[in-house]
Protein backbone atom coordinates (compact mmCIF):
# COMPACT_ATOMS: atom_id res chain seq x y z
CA UNK A 1 0.00 0.00 0.00
CA UNK A 2 1.55 3.19 -1.16
CA UNK A 3 1.77 6.35 1.34
CA UNK A 4 -0.84 8.74 -0.24
CA UNK A 5 -3.33 5.35 -0.37
CA UNK A 6 -2.51 5.74 3.78
CA UNK A 7 -3.28 9.07 3.73
CA UNK A 8 -6.52 8.61 1.68
CA UNK A 9 -7.80 5.51 4.20
CA UNK A 10 -6.69 8.21 6.92
CA UNK A 11 -8.88 11.38 5.48
CA UNK A 12 -11.80 8.98 4.91
CA UNK A 13 -11.91 7.74 8.21
CA UNK A 14 -11.48 11.28 9.44
CA UNK A 15 -14.79 12.52 7.24
CA UNK A 16 -16.56 10.10 8.25
CA UNK A 17 -19.69 11.98 10.12
CA UNK A 18 -19.44 14.31 7.34
CA UNK A 19 -20.26 11.44 4.68
CA UNK A 20 -23.01 9.66 7.31
CA UNK A 21 -24.55 13.12 7.70
CA UNK A 22 -24.34 14.03 3.57
CA UNK A 23 -26.05 10.73 2.65
CA UNK A 24 -28.78 10.84 5.43
CA UNK A 25 -29.93 14.41 3.89
CA UNK A 26 -30.44 12.08 1.06
CA UNK A 27 -32.50 9.29 2.32
CA UNK A 28 -35.54 8.69 3.74
CA UNK A 29 -34.87 5.31 5.99
CA UNK A 30 -31.76 5.36 7.96
CA UNK A 31 -31.46 2.11 8.10
CA UNK A 32 -30.57 2.67 4.67
CA UNK A 33 -27.95 5.25 5.46
CA UNK A 34 -24.94 2.91 6.70
CA UNK A 35 -25.25 0.79 3.97
CA UNK A 36 -24.94 3.35 1.45
CA UNK A 37 -22.12 5.10 3.44
CA UNK A 38 -19.95 1.65 3.10
CA UNK A 39 -20.23 1.60 -0.47
CA UNK A 40 -19.32 4.99 -0.65
CA UNK A 41 -16.26 4.69 1.44
CA UNK A 42 -15.55 1.27 -1.21
CA UNK A 43 -15.69 3.68 -4.36
CA UNK A 44 -13.60 6.52 -2.21
CA UNK A 45 -11.16 3.67 -1.53
CA UNK A 46 -11.27 2.39 -4.94
CA UNK A 47 -10.67 5.92 -6.32
CA UNK A 48 -7.36 6.65 -4.04
CA UNK A 49 -5.09 7.05 -6.59
CA UNK A 50 -6.64 9.69 -7.83
CA UNK A 51 -6.70 12.03 -4.58
CA UNK A 52 -3.64 14.86 -4.53
CA UNK A 53 -2.53 15.37 -1.50
CA UNK A 54 -2.41 18.99 -0.41
CA UNK A 55 -6.01 19.60 -1.98
CA UNK A 56 -9.20 19.63 -0.29
CA UNK A 57 -10.09 16.27 0.73
CA UNK A 58 -13.94 17.08 1.44
CA UNK A 59 -14.07 18.99 -2.02
CA UNK A 60 -12.50 15.86 -3.84
CA UNK A 61 -14.71 13.14 -1.65
CA UNK A 62 -17.66 15.10 -1.42
CA UNK A 63 -18.10 15.11 -5.47
CA UNK A 64 -17.41 11.77 -5.57
CA UNK A 65 -19.93 10.56 -2.79
CA UNK A 66 -22.47 12.58 -4.31
CA UNK A 67 -22.07 11.27 -7.32
CA UNK A 68 -22.10 7.83 -6.24
CA UNK A 69 -25.34 8.23 -3.21
CA UNK A 70 -27.39 9.93 -6.21
CA UNK A 71 -26.63 7.01 -8.95
CA UNK A 72 -26.98 4.43 -6.31
CA UNK A 73 -30.41 5.66 -5.22
CA UNK A 74 -31.40 5.26 -8.80
CA UNK A 75 -31.99 2.19 -8.22
CA UNK A 76 -34.10 2.17 -5.05
CA UNK A 77 -37.62 1.99 -5.30
CA UNK A 78 -40.02 5.68 -5.23
CA UNK A 79 -41.02 3.91 -1.61
CA UNK A 80 -37.22 4.70 -0.24
CA UNK A 81 -36.46 8.18 -1.40
CA UNK A 82 -38.82 11.47 -0.68
CA UNK A 83 -37.55 13.16 -3.60
CA UNK A 84 -37.10 13.23 -7.29
CA UNK A 85 -34.06 13.38 -8.19
CA UNK A 86 -33.42 16.95 -9.43
CA UNK A 87 -35.01 17.74 -5.92
CA UNK A 88 -32.28 15.26 -4.28
CA UNK A 89 -29.37 16.78 -6.41
CA UNK A 90 -30.20 20.52 -4.99
CA UNK A 91 -30.42 18.96 -1.21
CA UNK A 92 -27.27 17.39 -1.92
CA UNK A 93 -25.83 20.75 -2.86
CA UNK A 94 -27.00 22.57 0.52
CA UNK A 95 -26.37 19.20 2.68
CA UNK A 96 -22.58 19.20 1.19
CA UNK A 97 -22.11 23.11 1.77
CA UNK A 98 -23.70 22.40 5.54
CA UNK A 99 -21.83 19.27 6.55
CA UNK A 100 -18.75 21.20 6.02
CA UNK A 101 -18.78 22.65 9.76
CA UNK A 102 -20.11 19.53 11.32
CA UNK A 103 -17.26 19.08 13.99
CA UNK A 104 -18.35 22.25 15.42
CA UNK A 105 -21.80 21.42 15.32
CA UNK A 106 -20.93 18.15 17.22
CA UNK A 107 -19.55 19.86 19.89
CA UNK A 108 -21.84 22.60 20.22
CA UNK A 109 -24.56 19.69 20.34
CA UNK A 110 -22.50 17.60 23.06
CA UNK A 111 -23.17 20.88 24.97
CA UNK A 112 -27.04 22.00 24.13
CA UNK A 113 -27.63 18.23 25.22
CA UNK A 114 -26.93 18.88 28.73
CA UNK A 115 -28.91 22.08 29.00
CA UNK A 116 -32.41 19.98 27.91
CA UNK A 117 -35.08 19.43 30.90
CA UNK A 118 -35.01 15.86 32.13
CA UNK A 119 -37.83 15.00 30.68
CA UNK A 120 -36.95 16.16 27.10
CA UNK A 121 -33.84 14.18 27.73
CA UNK A 122 -35.59 11.11 28.37
CA UNK A 123 -37.28 11.56 25.41
CA UNK A 124 -34.50 12.19 23.28
CA UNK A 125 -32.46 9.24 25.02
CA UNK A 126 -35.66 7.15 24.29
CA UNK A 127 -35.44 7.82 20.42
CA UNK A 128 -31.38 7.66 19.88
CA UNK A 129 -30.00 5.92 22.95
CA UNK A 130 -32.71 3.59 23.32
CA UNK A 131 -33.52 3.51 19.49
CA UNK A 132 -37.30 3.32 20.16
CA UNK A 133 -39.78 3.63 17.72
CA UNK A 134 -42.58 6.58 17.78
CA UNK A 135 -44.67 3.63 18.50
CA UNK A 136 -42.86 2.04 21.31
CA UNK A 137 -42.22 5.81 22.71
CA UNK A 138 -45.67 6.24 22.85
CA UNK A 139 -46.44 2.70 24.40
CA UNK A 140 -43.52 3.05 27.04
CA UNK A 141 -44.54 6.68 28.79
CA UNK A 142 -48.08 6.30 27.73
CA UNK A 143 -48.72 9.21 25.42
CA UNK A 144 -50.12 9.34 22.18
CA UNK A 145 -48.36 8.93 19.23
CA UNK A 146 -48.82 12.26 17.63
CA UNK A 147 -47.88 14.01 20.51
CA UNK A 148 -44.71 12.20 20.89
CA UNK A 149 -43.90 13.34 17.20
CA UNK A 150 -44.12 16.90 17.72
CA UNK A 151 -42.36 16.98 21.14
CA UNK A 152 -39.59 15.60 19.32
CA UNK A 153 -39.78 17.90 16.54
CA UNK A 154 -40.04 20.52 19.27
CA UNK A 155 -37.08 19.34 20.88
CA UNK A 156 -35.06 19.24 17.74
CA UNK A 157 -35.96 22.66 16.97
CA UNK A 158 -34.36 24.19 20.33
CA UNK A 159 -31.60 21.94 20.06
CA UNK A 160 -31.07 23.45 16.55
CA UNK A 161 -31.08 27.05 18.29
CA UNK A 162 -29.21 26.33 21.00
CA UNK A 163 -26.04 24.77 18.55
CA UNK A 164 -26.63 27.83 16.09
CA UNK A 165 -26.17 30.49 19.40
CA UNK A 166 -23.16 28.26 20.53
CA UNK A 167 -21.89 28.86 16.89
CA UNK A 168 -22.32 32.30 16.86
CA UNK A 169 -21.05 32.76 20.75
CA UNK A 170 -18.23 31.04 19.66
CA UNK A 171 -17.84 33.19 16.51
CA UNK A 172 -17.81 36.42 18.38
CA UNK A 173 -15.82 35.12 21.05
CA UNK B 1 -52.44 25.39 0.58
CA UNK B 2 -51.26 29.09 1.50
CA UNK B 3 -47.71 29.32 2.87
CA UNK B 4 -48.20 29.39 6.59
CA UNK B 5 -50.08 26.11 6.10
CA UNK B 6 -47.46 24.62 3.93
CA UNK B 7 -44.79 25.42 6.69
CA UNK B 8 -47.50 23.48 9.44
CA UNK B 9 -47.58 20.67 6.72
CA UNK B 10 -43.90 20.49 6.42
CA UNK B 11 -42.86 20.21 10.12
CA UNK B 12 -45.65 17.29 10.18
CA UNK B 13 -43.87 15.61 7.29
CA UNK B 14 -40.61 16.67 8.43
CA UNK B 15 -41.05 15.03 11.85
CA UNK B 16 -42.17 11.99 9.73
CA UNK B 17 -38.84 12.01 7.32
CA UNK B 18 -37.03 11.75 11.03
CA UNK B 19 -38.54 9.73 12.61
CA UNK B 20 -40.22 7.40 10.39
CA UNK B 21 -43.64 6.59 9.16
CA UNK B 22 -43.55 8.50 5.77
CA UNK B 23 -46.17 7.04 3.32
CA UNK B 24 -45.55 7.34 -0.55
CA UNK B 25 -48.42 10.43 -0.73
CA UNK B 26 -46.88 11.96 1.55
CA UNK B 27 -43.32 12.71 0.37
CA UNK B 28 -45.01 13.69 -3.24
CA UNK B 29 -46.92 16.07 -0.88
CA UNK B 30 -43.53 17.25 0.68
CA UNK B 31 -41.58 16.97 -3.03
CA UNK B 32 -44.57 19.63 -3.61
CA UNK B 33 -43.77 21.74 -0.83
CA UNK B 34 -40.31 21.90 -1.06
CA UNK B 35 -40.73 22.68 -4.81
CA UNK B 36 -43.08 25.63 -4.46
CA UNK B 37 -40.68 26.64 -0.93
CA UNK B 38 -36.96 25.68 -2.07
CA UNK B 39 -35.63 27.79 1.02
CA UNK B 40 -37.06 24.92 2.82
CA UNK B 41 -34.19 22.53 1.68
CA UNK B 42 -32.14 24.46 4.16
CA UNK B 43 -34.49 23.86 6.52
CA UNK B 44 -34.64 19.96 6.05
CA UNK B 45 -30.77 19.60 5.57
CA UNK B 46 -30.66 21.12 8.91
CA UNK B 47 -32.80 18.43 11.12
CA UNK B 48 -31.24 15.82 9.07
CA UNK B 49 -27.79 16.64 10.15
CA UNK B 50 -28.73 17.06 13.54
CA UNK B 51 -30.87 14.22 13.35
CA UNK B 52 -27.49 12.03 11.85
CA UNK B 53 -25.53 13.85 14.84
CA UNK B 54 -27.57 13.20 17.46
CA UNK B 55 -27.82 9.01 15.73
CA UNK B 56 -24.18 9.46 16.50
CA UNK B 57 -23.47 10.80 19.71
CA UNK B 58 -26.22 9.09 21.59
CA UNK B 59 -26.19 5.57 20.10
CA UNK B 60 -24.73 2.97 21.83
CA UNK B 61 -22.67 0.29 20.05
CA UNK B 62 -23.88 -2.98 19.15
CA UNK B 63 -21.28 -4.59 21.63
CA UNK B 64 -23.23 -2.69 24.70
CA UNK B 65 -25.85 -5.78 24.48
CA UNK B 66 -23.09 -8.38 25.04
CA UNK B 67 -23.48 -9.72 28.65
CA UNK B 68 -27.00 -9.38 28.42
CA UNK B 69 -27.13 -12.98 27.52
CA UNK B 70 -24.56 -14.33 29.92
CA UNK B 71 -25.49 -12.32 32.77
CA UNK B 72 -27.96 -9.78 32.57
CA UNK B 73 -31.68 -11.56 31.62
CA UNK B 74 -32.32 -12.65 35.50
CA UNK B 75 -31.67 -9.08 36.65
CA UNK B 76 -35.02 -7.81 36.90
CA UNK B 77 -34.17 -4.56 38.60
CA UNK B 78 -37.70 -3.04 39.07
CA UNK B 79 -37.35 -0.55 42.07
CA UNK B 80 -34.86 1.71 41.43
CA UNK B 81 -35.25 3.56 37.92
CA UNK B 82 -31.94 4.44 37.33
CA UNK B 83 -30.79 0.73 37.53
CA UNK B 84 -33.89 0.31 35.53
CA UNK B 85 -32.30 2.64 32.92
CA UNK B 86 -28.75 0.94 32.50
CA UNK B 87 -30.98 -2.27 31.91
CA UNK B 88 -33.09 -1.24 29.19
CA UNK B 89 -29.71 1.04 27.74
CA UNK B 90 -27.94 -2.19 28.37
CA UNK B 91 -29.72 -4.76 26.35
CA UNK B 92 -31.07 -2.17 23.56
CA UNK B 93 -29.15 -1.15 20.30
CA UNK B 94 -28.51 2.17 18.30
CA UNK B 95 -28.59 3.48 14.80
CA UNK B 96 -24.89 1.88 14.24
CA UNK B 97 -24.40 0.25 11.30
CA UNK B 98 -25.28 -3.50 12.59
CA UNK B 99 -28.78 -2.42 13.28
CA UNK B 100 -29.44 -0.73 9.60
CA UNK B 101 -27.82 -3.05 8.18
CA UNK B 102 -29.63 -5.81 7.65
CA UNK B 103 -27.40 -6.59 4.04
CA UNK B 104 -24.20 -7.56 4.71
CA UNK B 105 -21.30 -6.24 3.59
CA UNK B 106 -19.42 -6.64 0.48
CA UNK B 107 -16.42 -8.41 1.19
CA UNK B 108 -14.32 -5.79 -0.53
CA UNK B 109 -16.04 -3.03 1.83
CA UNK B 110 -15.23 -5.46 4.59
CA UNK B 111 -11.94 -5.89 4.27
CA UNK B 112 -11.35 -1.84 3.38
CA UNK B 113 -13.16 -1.30 6.86
CA UNK B 114 -11.10 -3.60 8.77
CA UNK B 115 -8.00 -1.82 7.45
CA UNK B 116 -9.73 1.60 7.73
CA UNK B 117 -10.22 0.98 11.85
CA UNK B 118 -6.93 0.49 12.08
CA UNK B 119 -5.61 3.00 9.51
CA UNK B 120 -7.96 5.63 11.66
CA UNK B 121 -6.36 4.70 15.00
CA UNK B 122 -2.91 5.41 13.32
CA UNK B 123 -3.49 8.36 12.32
CA UNK B 124 -5.59 9.70 15.53
CA UNK B 125 -3.13 7.94 18.18
CA UNK B 126 -0.36 8.97 16.12
CA UNK B 127 1.28 6.11 16.90
CA UNK B 128 1.52 4.03 14.07
CA UNK B 129 4.05 4.75 10.90
CA UNK B 130 3.72 3.35 7.27
CA UNK B 131 4.89 0.15 8.26
CA UNK B 132 3.21 -0.71 11.21
CA UNK B 133 -0.39 0.44 9.71
CA UNK B 134 0.13 -2.36 6.81
CA UNK B 135 1.42 -4.94 10.15
CA UNK B 136 -2.04 -4.43 11.51
CA UNK B 137 -4.14 -4.36 8.96
CA UNK B 138 -2.85 -8.09 7.91
CA UNK B 139 -3.39 -9.13 10.89
CA UNK B 140 -7.14 -8.41 10.95
CA UNK B 141 -6.95 -9.64 7.31
CA UNK B 142 -5.39 -13.13 8.54
CA UNK B 143 -7.77 -13.34 11.22
CA UNK B 144 -10.77 -12.85 9.60
CA UNK B 145 -9.78 -14.85 6.81
CA UNK B 146 -9.02 -17.53 9.44
CA UNK B 147 -12.15 -17.09 11.00
CA UNK B 148 -14.29 -18.14 8.24
CA UNK B 149 -12.54 -21.79 7.12
CA UNK B 150 -14.45 -24.78 7.80
CA UNK B 151 -12.67 -24.82 11.14
CA UNK B 152 -14.99 -24.61 14.39
CA UNK B 153 -13.29 -22.83 16.95
CA UNK B 154 -14.15 -23.37 20.54
CA UNK B 155 -14.38 -20.40 22.74
CA UNK B 156 -15.05 -20.02 26.40
CA UNK B 157 -16.92 -17.23 27.95
CA UNK B 158 -15.85 -15.59 31.54
CA UNK B 159 -18.19 -12.91 33.10
CA UNK B 160 -16.59 -10.92 35.90
CA UNK B 161 -18.07 -8.41 37.97
CA UNK B 162 -16.37 -6.18 40.13
CA UNK B 163 -19.31 -6.02 43.10
CA UNK B 164 -20.15 -9.58 42.99
CA UNK B 165 -22.96 -9.02 45.63
CA UNK B 166 -25.18 -7.45 43.56
CA UNK B 167 -28.81 -8.72 43.94
CA UNK B 168 -29.87 -11.03 41.41
CA UNK B 169 -26.96 -11.56 39.58
CA UNK B 170 -25.62 -15.22 39.16
CA UNK B 171 -22.25 -15.28 37.05
CA UNK B 172 -22.81 -17.88 34.62
CA UNK B 173 -20.52 -20.81 34.09
CA UNK B 174 -19.61 -23.13 31.90
CA UNK B 175 -20.39 -21.24 28.95
CA UNK B 176 -18.68 -22.69 25.92
CA UNK B 177 -19.45 -20.49 22.26
CA UNK B 178 -19.11 -22.82 19.20
CA UNK B 179 -17.96 -20.59 16.08
CA UNK B 180 -18.19 -21.19 12.10
CA UNK B 181 -17.46 -18.55 9.66
CA UNK B 182 -21.09 -16.53 10.88
CA UNK B 183 -22.30 -19.47 12.44
CA UNK B 184 -22.32 -20.49 16.47
CA UNK B 185 -23.87 -22.36 18.77
CA UNK B 186 -23.89 -21.94 22.46
CA UNK B 187 -25.24 -24.06 25.29
CA UNK B 188 -26.10 -21.83 28.45
CA UNK B 189 -26.73 -23.11 32.31
CA UNK B 190 -28.38 -21.20 35.13
CA UNK B 191 -29.54 -22.58 38.17
CA UNK B 192 -31.86 -25.84 37.05
CA UNK B 193 -32.83 -24.23 33.32
CA UNK B 194 -30.19 -25.09 30.42
CA UNK B 195 -30.47 -23.94 27.08
CA UNK B 196 -29.01 -23.83 24.11
CA UNK B 197 -29.27 -21.39 20.83
CA UNK B 198 -27.04 -19.88 17.84
CA UNK B 199 -27.63 -18.89 14.56
CA UNK B 200 -27.55 -20.97 11.19
CA UNK B 201 -26.01 -21.06 7.74
CA UNK B 202 -29.30 -18.62 6.52
CA UNK B 203 -28.40 -16.05 9.18
CA UNK B 204 -32.05 -17.38 11.27
CA UNK B 205 -31.40 -17.47 15.24
CA UNK B 206 -33.02 -20.54 16.90
CA UNK B 207 -33.36 -21.10 20.64
CA UNK B 208 -33.88 -24.71 22.47
CA UNK B 209 -36.45 -24.26 24.85
CA UNK B 210 -36.05 -27.95 26.82
CA UNK B 211 -35.51 -30.93 24.99
CA UNK B 212 -38.43 -31.25 22.78
CA UNK B 213 -39.32 -27.40 21.44
CA UNK B 214 -37.60 -24.91 20.33
CA UNK B 215 -38.14 -21.63 18.19
CA UNK B 216 -36.90 -20.21 15.27
CA UNK B 217 -36.42 -16.17 14.22
CA UNK B 218 -35.62 -15.54 10.89
CA UNK B 219 -32.75 -13.26 10.08
CA UNK B 220 -35.31 -10.61 9.04
CA UNK B 221 -37.76 -11.01 12.04
CA UNK B 222 -34.75 -10.64 14.60
CA UNK B 223 -34.86 -7.38 16.90
CA UNK B 224 -31.71 -5.41 17.32
CA UNK B 225 -30.55 -6.52 20.68
CA UNK B 226 -30.79 -10.40 19.16
CA UNK B 227 -29.24 -9.24 15.85
CA UNK B 228 -26.57 -7.79 18.24
CA UNK B 229 -25.84 -10.73 20.68
CA UNK B 230 -25.89 -12.55 17.60
CA UNK B 231 -22.81 -11.12 16.08
CA UNK B 232 -21.04 -10.69 18.61
CA UNK B 233 -21.20 -14.28 19.47
CA UNK B 234 -20.32 -15.37 16.45
CA UNK B 235 -17.19 -13.72 17.01
CA UNK B 236 -17.36 -11.78 13.79
CA UNK B 237 -14.45 -8.98 13.48
CA UNK B 238 -16.02 -7.25 11.11
CA UNK B 239 -18.67 -6.03 13.90
CA UNK B 240 -16.30 -5.10 16.55
CA UNK B 241 -13.75 -3.52 14.34
CA UNK B 242 -16.97 -1.25 12.89
CA UNK B 243 -18.01 0.23 15.81
CA UNK B 244 -14.54 0.99 16.40
CA UNK B 245 -13.97 2.59 13.38
CA UNK B 246 -16.21 5.58 14.41
CA UNK B 247 -15.88 6.13 18.40
CA UNK B 248 -12.58 3.98 19.41
CA UNK B 249 -8.54 4.26 19.17
CA UNK B 250 -6.87 1.63 18.79
CA UNK B 251 -3.44 0.68 19.41
CA UNK B 252 -1.48 -2.38 18.48
CA UNK B 253 0.91 -4.01 20.37
CA UNK B 254 3.87 -6.04 18.62
CA UNK B 255 4.82 -8.08 21.62
CA UNK B 256 7.48 -10.57 22.07
CA UNK B 257 4.33 -13.23 22.49
CA UNK B 258 2.23 -15.42 20.58
CA UNK B 259 0.00 -12.87 19.89
CA UNK B 260 -0.16 -9.36 18.36
CA UNK B 261 -2.52 -7.57 21.01
CA UNK B 262 -4.78 -4.86 19.15
CA UNK B 263 -6.78 -3.04 22.00
CA UNK B 264 -9.77 -0.49 21.46
CA UNK B 265 -10.76 2.52 23.95
CA UNK B 266 -13.67 4.48 23.56
CA UNK B 267 -12.71 8.17 22.39
CA UNK B 268 -16.51 9.63 23.80
CA UNK B 269 -17.80 10.30 26.62
CA UNK B 270 -21.15 8.74 25.10
CA UNK B 271 -19.16 5.48 25.16
CA UNK B 272 -19.05 5.85 28.73
CA UNK B 273 -20.14 2.51 29.12
CA UNK B 274 -17.41 0.63 27.04
CA UNK B 275 -14.55 1.05 28.95
CA UNK B 276 -11.95 -1.55 27.01
CA UNK B 277 -11.76 -4.00 24.26
CA UNK B 278 -8.76 -6.54 23.67
CA UNK B 279 -8.48 -8.68 20.80
CA UNK B 280 -5.48 -11.10 21.04
CA UNK B 281 -4.65 -12.59 17.43
CA UNK B 282 -2.28 -15.72 17.66
CA UNK B 283 1.10 -15.20 15.31
CA UNK B 284 1.02 -18.26 13.72
CA UNK B 285 -2.60 -19.08 13.02
CA UNK B 286 -3.76 -15.76 12.92
CA UNK B 287 -7.11 -16.93 15.02
CA UNK B 288 -8.81 -14.91 17.03
CA UNK B 289 -6.85 -16.08 20.90
CA UNK B 290 -9.09 -13.97 23.06
CA UNK B 291 -11.08 -11.20 23.22
CA UNK B 292 -12.02 -9.32 26.35
CA UNK B 293 -14.60 -6.62 26.89
CA UNK B 294 -14.38 -4.18 29.75
CA UNK B 295 -17.76 -2.32 30.68
CA UNK B 296 -19.07 -0.02 32.56
CA UNK B 297 -22.75 -0.84 33.47
CA UNK B 298 -23.84 3.08 35.22
CA UNK B 299 -24.90 1.61 39.51
CA UNK B 300 -24.46 -1.42 38.82
CA UNK B 301 -20.17 -1.45 38.45
CA UNK B 302 -17.94 -2.99 36.48
CA UNK B 303 -17.78 -6.09 34.24
CA UNK B 304 -15.31 -7.97 32.59
CA UNK B 305 -16.20 -10.80 29.77
CA UNK B 306 -13.45 -12.59 28.24
CA UNK B 307 -14.20 -14.58 25.17
CA UNK B 308 -10.78 -17.08 25.06
CA UNK B 309 -9.96 -19.82 22.20
CA UNK B 310 -9.66 -23.36 24.05
CA UNK B 311 -10.53 -25.93 20.80
CA UNK B 312 -10.17 -25.92 17.37
CA UNK B 313 -11.63 -28.82 15.65
CA UNK B 314 -14.23 -30.36 13.12
CA UNK B 315 -17.70 -29.13 13.45
CA UNK B 316 -20.70 -31.04 14.29
CA UNK B 317 -22.96 -30.25 11.82
CA UNK B 318 -26.44 -30.69 13.28
CA UNK B 319 -24.99 -28.99 16.50
CA UNK B 320 -25.52 -25.89 14.35
CA UNK B 321 -29.56 -26.03 14.23
CA UNK B 322 -31.84 -26.72 17.07
CA UNK B 323 -32.75 -30.07 15.65
CA UNK B 324 -29.33 -31.38 16.61
CA UNK B 325 -30.25 -30.60 20.12
CA UNK B 326 -33.84 -32.08 20.81
CA UNK B 327 -35.15 -35.33 21.51
CA UNK B 328 -37.88 -37.31 19.36
CA UNK B 329 -40.44 -35.96 18.98
CA UNK B 330 -40.03 -32.16 19.18
CA UNK B 331 -41.34 -28.82 17.63
CA UNK B 332 -39.79 -26.00 16.32
CA UNK B 333 -42.11 -23.32 16.30
CA UNK B 334 -41.38 -21.14 13.12
CA UNK B 335 -42.59 -17.86 11.69
CA UNK B 336 -44.97 -19.62 9.38
CA UNK B 337 -46.82 -22.03 12.16
CA UNK B 338 -46.70 -19.88 15.17
CA UNK B 339 -46.11 -16.48 14.30
CA UNK B 340 -46.63 -15.17 18.07
CA UNK B 341 -46.43 -17.69 20.57
CA UNK B 342 -42.67 -17.48 19.90
CA UNK B 343 -42.72 -14.04 21.68
CA UNK B 344 -45.06 -15.14 24.65
CA UNK B 345 -42.02 -18.39 25.02
CA UNK B 346 -38.92 -16.20 24.83
CA UNK B 347 -40.39 -13.41 27.33
CA UNK B 348 -41.64 -15.86 29.74
CA UNK B 349 -38.69 -18.57 29.75
CA UNK B 350 -35.85 -15.46 29.35
CA UNK B 351 -37.91 -12.64 30.70
CA UNK B 352 -39.37 -9.28 29.60
CA UNK B 353 -35.83 -8.64 28.14
CA UNK B 354 -36.11 -11.04 25.38
CA UNK B 355 -39.23 -9.13 24.00
CA UNK B 356 -36.89 -6.59 21.93
CA UNK B 357 -35.16 -9.71 20.19
CA UNK B 358 -38.23 -9.82 17.62
CA UNK B 359 -39.14 -7.37 15.68
CA UNK B 360 -42.71 -5.69 16.13
CA UNK B 361 -45.04 -6.20 13.87
CA UNK B 362 -45.23 -3.14 11.33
Amino acid sequence: MSIDRNLVVQEIARHQSRLRAFVRCLLVRPSDVDDLLQETNAVLWQKADEFDPGTDFWAWASQIARFKVLNQIRTYGRERLVFDLDTLQRLAEVAERKVQDLDKRRDALDHCLTKLPPAQRQLIDLRYTSDHSIEKIAETIGRPEGSIRQTLYRIRMALMACIEGQLATEANS
Amino acid sequence: MNHEQNLERFKTLMSQVVDGGMSASESTELQAIVESNPELLEHMADQLILDSLLAEELGTDSMVALVDLVANSQMEVKSNAAMRIAQVRSSSQSTGWLQQSPIRLHKTAFWFVAASVLAIAAFFVGRWDTSAYANAASIVRAALATHSELIERVYVVDVQRDQPGVPGFTPPRDVHVMTQGDRFWVEMNRGDRSWCWGRDADGATWLTLGPRRAIRIDSEEAGTPLQTISDIYSLNLETLLDNVLRHGEVRYSANAGPTHVISVTPSRQSLGWLREMTIEVDKETKTVRRLVIQRSLNQLGKSTVTFTLVDSRVPDESKYRAEGHLTEPFRVLTRDSTPDKRRELLTGWLGSMADRWMKTKE
